[in-house]
């Protein structure tokens, strides 16, 4: 199949890019999306238009997602005023509410709100410990200890060596675990997960993955001994649906993002699986092609711009067919929930509270 | 063994190493003579800020490479210090800072002290930009990273020992495009031999010692290390301060000339230059003060805090007792001028200007 251009593609009606069902199994993933707790784990919806893109948002009728406050320089500062913005667009918007425990998540399920809980990526710490206390604070409930290059913490998925935690690293593990600070290992090296893994009492996450087994040259998977040593402490793996990060084919999409969701599941069990899309609202491909003339090198990670998107699941809207997805695959209905939601209020409940 | 007070009220010719006449009046003509420098000071502190002119007046080095030490790598900070530094130096008649070696003979000739100056670490984050800003401003020296890791590499007691990262490798490349000496001496073992590597230019160690006479201090250099460095053309600085050269509890300036006498035959005469190090004040003190914080730990580091000064060189009045130290191990005139300051102003005339 020839695949169309991404501007073709976002012509075609929901249905047309939805996977295809019987009237039963339809009826099956409208009723699990609807009535089940749904959690994204991973999301950059608050930056560029988010009022114009509210609709959108509401269509994929997600209950809760975990904002992304990105800084790539890491300047604590800058992330705080990022965070202080989105706080208060989510504060004064009816259809949203800020998310700051587990409870809060089922308090927005209720009302019909989207509850909104905000993580660093990565963190912006510095050598400053003091800062985890702030930003817990002023409301960051997770952190991603690396981007893809060295911080004082340690090595980057995408960096020239493969260190472990650092001492500082150590520190800030502990610190972030007696706070109920969540900890994220999506864009960290394999020695740096392990050792996290190692030194957190709490269960940690790579909340926006796949699986490396699954395609290799990609150093943003993770490994079969990080997502089995993240099982064993209780841990997640929300699988994402980027373009080019789980498939290196010219054509990708909703298959894929199942295919890394059916391995993990028989890795690990399905009580560690989750869906951390990773989805913006624009070209993501362009947006890495852009990143890529910076120091962060799409090369340094492996990726290739194979594809020009997602099939299936390229924009927020097309969530509920990630459920359609796990249905067509045959999971069970108490599976399926685990995967969109359950799981991920699972570890939210017990890191944070 | 005279406590530090006890010590500091003997005069200087009784601190001094005992020569012959005429080697005393060999050591007084040479001091006049030479171009003295200091490629690490610490006139105007490390940890506190404290500032005698008298002092750095009474030392009678020539030139100096003044450390700005802002350990958590905090970019305005350092800028801000840097500033303060300038306009004492400024405000006092017998100082000039001064940006390369014509400046620094030009001073020597008007009976001025010049005052160069380096980052200790560098502060410059991710923003490769602040190299030039820190250029503009007056910065003429880098050190890579201090004991921990930082975005480059790793510290010599970081928990880890990696390499240079991909932004490591840039700074270095622009450093050299800059004009602007990189400095090793707290940097880890592969991130040192990475920078000497990817540097296009001679390198330095400025404050450190032969970590062969005394392997437990991290901070020392293996022969590996001293001899890439001389290969590349670069400089080691020997250091003085209390606990790093030797781990007995009476130290002093036989323990610096040992260094000298090791590194000198190692890797030649043309690489070995002095780099006290010295702050001016009570060192051992400041380090108790500094194993209580998070800015060096010295159980790591190797140093057991047991001597309580360094007898010959505990202070910068004792400068010129290093000449009087060369000439009684025998070293010729033309040696001497190398290593008290013909080293240090070639490789700032090569890579400076």
């Amino acid at each position: 199949m020839a695949v169309i251009p991404r501007e073709e593609y976002l012509k075609l009606s929901l249905e047309e890019r939805f996977i295809k069902l019987n009237k039963e199994d339809t009826a099956r993933a409208e009723e699990l999306q609807k009535n089940a707790l749904v959690i994204d784990l991973h999301t950059h919806v608050l930056r560029g238009e988010f009022l114009d893109n509210v609709p959108r948002l509401k269509r994929a009728q997600v209950n809760g997602f975990i904002e992304a406050v990105v800084r790539i320089n890491e300047d604590f500062y800058e992330s705080m005023e990022l965070l202080g913005q989105y706080l208060e667009v989510v504060e004064r918007h009816p259809d949203f509410m800020p998310a700051f425990c587990a409870q809060d998540f089922l308090a927005a399920k209720e009302s019909g709100k989207q509850a909104v809980m905000f993580q660093l990526e990565p963190q912006t710490f510095g050598r400053k410990l003091e800062r985890i206390e702030i930003a817990y604070g002023l409301g960051i409930r997770m952190a991603l200890l690396t981007f893809n290059t060295r911080t004082y913490i340690g090595d980057g998925c995408g960096e020239r060596t493969d260190g472990g935690l650092s001492y500082l690293g150590h520190e800030v593990v502990e610190r972030m675990n007696e706070l109920g600070m969540l900890i994220d290992l999506s864009h960290c090296g394999q020695q740096v997960s392990l050792d996290t893994i190692e030194a957190s009492k709490d269960p940690v996450m790579c909340n926006h993955t796949g699986a490396r087994a699954l395609y290799p040259q990609c150093k943003r998977l993770k490994s079969d001994e990080v997502l089995k040593a993240l099982a064993d402490k209780g841990g997640l793996a929300g699988v994402s649906a980027i373009p080019n990060q789980l498939s290196g084919d010219e054509e990708q999409g909703i298959e894929d993002m199942l295919n890394h969701i059916d391995y993990i599941v028989k890795l690990i069990g399905i009580d560690h699986v989750a869906i951390g899309l990773d989805n913006v609202f624009h070209d993501q491909v362009a947006y890495h092609r852009q990143a890529d003339q910076s120091i962060f090198k799409l090369s340094y990670i492996g990726q290739e711009l194979n594809a020009p998107y997602m099939y299936g699941i390229e924009s927020p809207e097309e969530w509920p067919n990630i459920t359609r997805g796990l249905v067509s695959r045959g999971y069970s209905a108490e599976d399926i929930k685990k995967i969109i939601g359950g799981n991920s209020l699972r570890v939210i409940q017990e890191v944070v509270g | 063994m005279l406590s530090r007070e006890e010590y500091l009220k003997l005069s200087l010719e009784e601190r001094f190493i005992k020569l012959s006449k005429k080697e005393s009046d060999r050591a007084d003509r040479l001091f006049q003579d030479l171009v003295t420098v200091d490629l690490h000071t610490h006139i105007f502190g490390s940890i506190h800020f404290s500032f005698d002119y008298e002092l750095v007046r009474q030392s009678g080095m020539a030139g100096c490479f003044e450390a700005v030490p802002i350990l958590f790598e905090d970019f305005d900070e350092s800028m801000g210090l840097l500033g303060k530094y300038k306009q004492l130096v400024a405000a006092s008649p017998g100082l000039v800072s001064v940006t390369c070696t014509e400046e620094i003979l030009k001073a020597k000739q008007e009976g001025k002290q010049a005052v160069m100056y380096q980052l200790e670490p560098l502060t410059i984050g991710r923003e490769l930009e602040r190299i030039e800003v820190a250029y503009g401003l007056g910065i003429r020296m880098m050190l890579l990273t201090f004991n921990t890791k930082n975005y480059l590499g790793d510290g010599c007691t970081a928990k880890t020992d990696t390499g240079l990262s991909y932004l490591g490798i840039e700074v270095v490349k622009r450093l050299n495009d800059a004009g602007i000496l990189i400095d090793l001496s707290h940097c880890g073992i592969r991130t040192s031999m990475d920078a000497i590597k990817y540097s296009k230019d001679p390198v330095l160690f400025n404050h450190t010692g032969a970590r062969a006479l005394n392997p437990p201090v991290a901070r020392l250099k293996w022969d590996e290390q001293l001899t890439a460095l001389a290969d590349k053309g670069g400089v080691v600085g020997i250091s003085a301060i209390p606990n790093q050269l030797s781990s007995e509890p009476e130290q002093g300036i036989e323990d610096m000339l040992n260094h000298i006498d090791y590194v000198k035959n190692l890797i030649g005469v043309d690489h070995v230059a002095i780099g006290l190090d010295n702050i001016f004040g009570d060192q051992v003190a400041n380090h108790r003060e500094m194993a209580a914080s998070r800015g060096a730990d010295f159980k790591k580091s190797g140093m057991n805090l047991v001597a309580d000064y360094m007898y010959g060189i505990e202070s910068p009045l004792e400068w010129r007792n290093i000449i009087r130290g060369l000439i009684s191990r025998g070293y010729t005139d033309e040696e001497i001028e190398k290593i008290v300051g013909g080293n240090a102003l070639r490789i700032i005339k090569e890579v400076v200007g």
